[in-house]
């Protein structure tokens, strides 16, 4: 009979966080090749330095730190460099079988949007709309301030209405 | 309470969950106004459909590949390889952001305390996002759409004289970007905020304010990394890549890093005098100004 094998706590932390992690940085990145590298360095980042990770706070708002810090990192030592930015992939690559074309194309029209916004509009925005963080745990993600969050999030659903307006 | 002022407050909260607790007056119009119930519901909408995207179908393969190269478990990660030294600089920039949002979510002073900061912070970020967008079409628009706001903002926010001044240069840099094409003029102009950043975390420490001195290791860390290093960088790789480093770039360079210099040493002798919780942002702040190794010097034109 094979042994089941138990879950290390590396493991787990992936499993459990693996998709929240993936998601920011896919909003970030916009490509699949970027976001996967990221989103494997954000992991190792945060098992080099788990003794930091303060219990009873919220680990995946930790994680989404360290997540949004690599990202940073790779784009300023892109820009350093003078290698290739991160590069989009073609539109729709998300779209999946059976998924409601009214919200398809809505979502697509929220990418189309997000192009035209900074990497702290679209951090901001993501971190609310999908992670259902308060503007105090956003603003401790992104490096900002509460206050400076909420004023993201205002400019990104104003530029996201406006697309949304347009398309309609 | 009109529309727009209800609009206003609507696209900055978070919603659902802070409408139970919107000021009385935004409440009462929005029970009765069926614009802005139709806004909230269209925002919800939206980001509903944000939120419901898809992974990608590789997203779980990825996570099971990593896994498995993983073994149980990683023992330490070692380093993944040279792109690990360019992030040990940055670590720095990290664990100053670090500091600051932990600050903030300790902070307990007035809301009106959060609010003057507030404004710099923006100004500060919109300065970055200007000065990393590349075409001068990106920059206009950039600056139109958030120009007045910011003033508006900053006539209403109590402020005291070396922050109104810091806020008055940050809009003057705004204006100037809309118009530079040049990377080293832009530098020189990041590196006259660096120094007014130096001077102000200079009185931070003389008031043994700990909460301003992060605030302001903050601001220069992004304006030294994104404002002037990238830039600097940037220009010695072209010139490097031209071969072309003639006189008058020499001077300029010449003058940025003699200016660095001088920054520097003023850093030192705050660092010195400075209490303990402002010592430790001084000490990140003279790391992140030291002389960086150059990667690639410019080489003289033969002839």
């Amino acid at each position: 009979m094979p042994e089941s094998r138990s879950e290390s706590p590396f493991e787990a932390m992936v499993r459990e966080h693996w998709d929240a992690v993936y998601r920011l940085l896919h909003s970030l990145c916009r490509n699949v090749h970027d976001t996967e590298d990221l989103s494997q360095e954000t992991f190792l980042r945060a098992w080099k330095r788990i003794e930091s990770f303060a219990p009873g706070t919220k680990m995946r708002s930790w994680l989404l730190k360290i997540a949004s810090n690599a990202f940073l990192d790779e784009q300023r030592r892109r820009k350093r460099t003078r290698s290739q930015p991160l590069e989009e992939e073609l539109p729709g690559a998300l779209a999946e079988p059976g998924h409601s074309l009214d919200v398809a194309q809505q979502a697509a029209a929220i990418r189309e949007a997000m192009k035209d916004l900074s990497e702290l509009t679209r951090m901001v925005f993501h971190l609310r709309a999908t992670e259902d963080l308060s503007f105090r745990e956003i603003a401790e993600v992104a490096g900002t301030t509460e206050q400076a969050a909420r004023w993201h999030m205002h400019h990104a659903r104003t530029k996201i209405l406006e697309r949304l307006g347009n398309s309609e | 309470m009109s529309c727009s002022h209800a609009k206003e407050w609507i696209l900055q909260a978070a919603l659902p969950e802070e409408l139970a607790a919107a000021p009385p007056d935004v409440a009462a119009h929005v029970r009765e106004c069926g614009q802005c119930q139709r806004l909230i519901q269209k925002l919800n909408r939206m980001e509903r459909s944000w939120r419901d995207e898809p992974l990608p179908e590789s997203a779980e393969t990825a996570r099971e590949l990593f896994l498995s190269r993983q073994a149980v478990e990683p023992s330490r990660p070692v380093a993944a390889g040279p792109r690990r030294l360019v992030l040990a600089r940055w670590a720095v920039v990290a664990s100053v952001m670090l500091c600051v949002g932990l600050s903030v979510f300790f902070m307990s002073s007035p809301q009106t305390a959060r609010a003057d900061s507030d404004v710099i912070e923006r100004l500060v970020d919109w300065n970055l996002e200007l000065s990393e967008s590349t075409t001068p079409a990106d920059r206009e628009r950039l600056y139109s759409e958030r120009i007045e706001s910011l003033k508006s903002d900053l006539a209403k926010t109590k402020l005291s004289d070396e922050d109104r001044s810091f806020a008055e240069s940050l809009l003057e840099n705004g204006r100037f970007l809309t118009s530079s094409t040049e990377p080293l003029e832009e530098a020189e102009r990041f590196n006259v905020l660096a120094d007014q950043i130096v001077d102000r975390v200079n009185i931070a420490a003389t008031r043994s304010d700990a909460v301003a001195a992060k605030k302001n290791a903050n601001q220069y860390s992004r304006i030294a990394a994104t404002g002037i290093d990238a830039k600097l960088e940037r220009e010695l790789a072209k010139a490097a890549k031209i071969a072309k480093a003639d006189e008058a770039f020499k001077q300029r360079m010449e003058k940025l890093e003699a200016r660095e210099m001088n920054r520097l040493k003023k850093l030192e002798a705050i660092h010195k005098n400075a209490p303990d919780p402002a010592r430790k942002e001084v000490r990140k702040m003279l790391d992140q100004t030291q002389p960086k190794p150059k990667k690639n010097p410019p080489k003289q034109a033969k002839g």
